[in-house]
């Protein structure tokens, strides 16, 4: 199912848990689609690809993957490739997203997604990872911005540089998760606003909102860390609404991993996000009265 | 970046942090890398944790989650697949001097287990009651036909109540776990039948004979074969009642491809 890109109550999602899943088979309430973590659903039957089947039959999906490992080493993993391929035919996704960060190495898999150097070297090799998994899979791959807590002295590059180079050169997109961009610019004592406008915004496919938690660092500044445990903070939905304004209504999700809130809880939240495209596309037709005439004929 | 130190730090909290990282001034480097250090076994304990939570609740939360950190480090997962980590806890289970403690704990991680792979495997179709009716007819038909059991199909057989163990925890609260724990017998060993159902995974008590008949066809043997096996080590095996019980969960099904169990 497609995603329609008029109507910013469709372009809010939230991220699915099979807790979810009575609710929202009932629900009058209903989140503009869905996003699942590819991993749980790559088993060999059950009810758990039956659950995603009867989702997709109502919503458009986003399948976001965990374990391609792309900052790793080694070249993307064949049988992980192939079982998610069989994912995407099976469910063809309006959306498709994996990680720059690597969560694996020298066959043990970590489950953690783990920061890469930017330099030409890593440069190089997450390019060779993304061609090989964009040819392989035969669709385009969104990459996400990492939330990270510790940089690499030989990084050469900014972040934003380097998923503006990756993009130009293999043709992905952005999933920029706008949380991660918050908490890392924390983490790193850099301004937010001014990393989110470094960013390739004109490749960017989707958009991610999580809550952090906050801890202390060692001089008792704010050290943040990406549980997506909690609600959206006021500081990401200001930068949220920022970048609406600056690129437009693009699918955002709600991404919540713990302390899970009740279905309509959480798609209110989503709902939240749906306002702020909403209003942004509304001050642009102000802005633009003749664009305003035509749409009204 | 050298992604060999930093994984070998990141599994050895005893190694120092690895080298060319920096954070901000003011900020801790041994504390921004704990992060990592803790996520990666935290995230993967709570997997453990979603399989195996009876034992869990055997053991107690915080015994479980050392012994889960101890399992990670000697047995972490090669794929990012995580719906089937955590195989070989079952023989970690009965290795570790938790066992010796409760040595039903070995056996109530092995049922836990067949549920999980139970849950997860490939879907069959179950044979129509006319195929089946057909069969029962044909006497020769019957005798040298070896039948395809439901991928979900799992047997344990124990020396321990593990089902009565297992159902015990299913109750609601802890005061009504309590009770159902006290009124087991734990002289006596059970055996289970674990089996899907719709979306559902069923743990089923059945008697010693009956499991070694199903374990027997589940290894590919006939149901004269399976039965004599069966017999040969207990005397009261009702083939017709676990015949019609196997009929009725649809556990004889068409031959599986290969293509549809290479997930």
């Amino acid at each position: 199912m497609r995603l329609d890109s008029r109507d910013p109550r469709s372009l809010a999602g939230i991220g699915f848990k099979p807790g979810y899943f009575e609710a929202l088979m009932q629900e009058p309430v209903r989140p503009g689609f869905l996003e699942v973590h590819a991993e749980n659903f790559m088993v060999a039957g059950g009810p758990a690809l039956e659950m995603l089947d009867a989702l997709a039959a109502r919503w458009p999906l986003s399948i976001h993957g965990v374990g391609l490992s792309i900052g790793g080493v080694q070249r993307p993993d064949k049988t992980h490739l192939k079982r998610l391929r069989r994912l995407l035919e099976r469910y063809h996704p309006a959306l498709f997203s994996e990680h720059l960060a690597w969560s694996g190495h020298d066959g043990i898999f970590f489950n953690d997604l783990l920061p890469i150097t930017y330099d030409m070297l890593s440069l190089l090799r997450v390019c060779a990872h993304v061609d090989e998994i964009q040819a392989f899979l035969g669709r385009r791959l969104l990459l996400e911005n990492p939330s990270s807590y510790v940089e690499f002295s030989h990084s050469t590059w900014s972040e934003a540089d380097f998923l503006r180079e990756i993009t130009r050169r293999t043709g992905c997109g952005l999933l920029l998760d706008i949380n991660n961009l918050y908490v890392s610019g924390t983490n790193h004592g850099r301004d937010p606003q001014g990393m989110l406008r470094e960013m390739p915004l004109d490749t960017v496919g989707q958009i991610h909102l999580a809550g952090f938690a906050v801890e202390r660092d060692a001089d008792g500044g704010r050290l943040l860390i990406d549980t997506h445990g909690a609600a959206v903070a006021d500081d990401v939905w200001a930068l949220y609404r920022l970048a609406i304004n600056m690129i437009g209504a693009k699918p955002t999700l709600i991404e919540r991993d713990e302390n899970l809130p009740t279905l309509p809880v959480l798609v209110a939240e989503s709902g939240l996000a749906a306002g702020v495209m909403q209003a942004a596309a509304e001050t642009r037709l102000g802005r633009e009265p003749a664009r305003r005439e035509a749409l009204q004929t | 970046m050298n992604h060999a130190e930093f994984s070998a730090s990141l599994c050895d909290p005893a190694r120092p942090v690895p080298s060319g990282l920096r954070v901000r001034a003011g900020a801790s480097l041994e504390q921004r890398f704990a992060i990592h250090r803790n996520n990666t076994l935290v995230r993967l304990v709570d997997a453990l944790g979603d399989t195996y939570p009876v034992v869990q609740t055997l053991v107690g939360e915080s015994f479980f989650r050392a012994l889960g950190r101890e399992f990670v480090r000697q047995h972490p997962p090669a794929s990012p697949v995580l719906t089937l980590y955590g195989a070989e806890f079952t023989r970690f289970v009965r290795g570790h001097e938790a066992a010796a403690a409760l040595p039903y704990l070995g056996d109530v991680a092995e049922l836990e287990w067949l549920r999980q792979a139970c849950l997860h495997a490939a879907n069959a179709r179950p044979l129509s009651v006319e195929t089946l009716a057909t069969c029962a007819q044909d006497p020769g038909r019957l005798a040298t036909t070896r039948w395809h059991l439901h991928p979900s199909v799992g047997i344990l057989q124990s020396r321990h109540p593990v089902v009565s163990l297992w159902t015990a925890h299913q109750h609601a609260g802890a005061e009504a776990i309590v009770y159902a724990l006290q009124a087991i017998d734990h002289s006596r060993g059970e055996s289970a039948l674990v089996i899907r159902a719709d979306w559902d995974v069923l743990v089923l008590p059945v008697s010693a004979p009956e499991a070694m008949f199903v374990a027997g066809l589940v290894a590919g043997r006939t149901i004269p074969e399976a039965a004599a096996d069966a017999q040969a080590h207990a005397v009261s095996l009702d083939l017709p009642t676990v015949l019609a019980m196997l009929m009725q969960l649809g556990a004889f099904v068409e031959p599986v491809l290969p293509s549809e169990l290479d997930a």
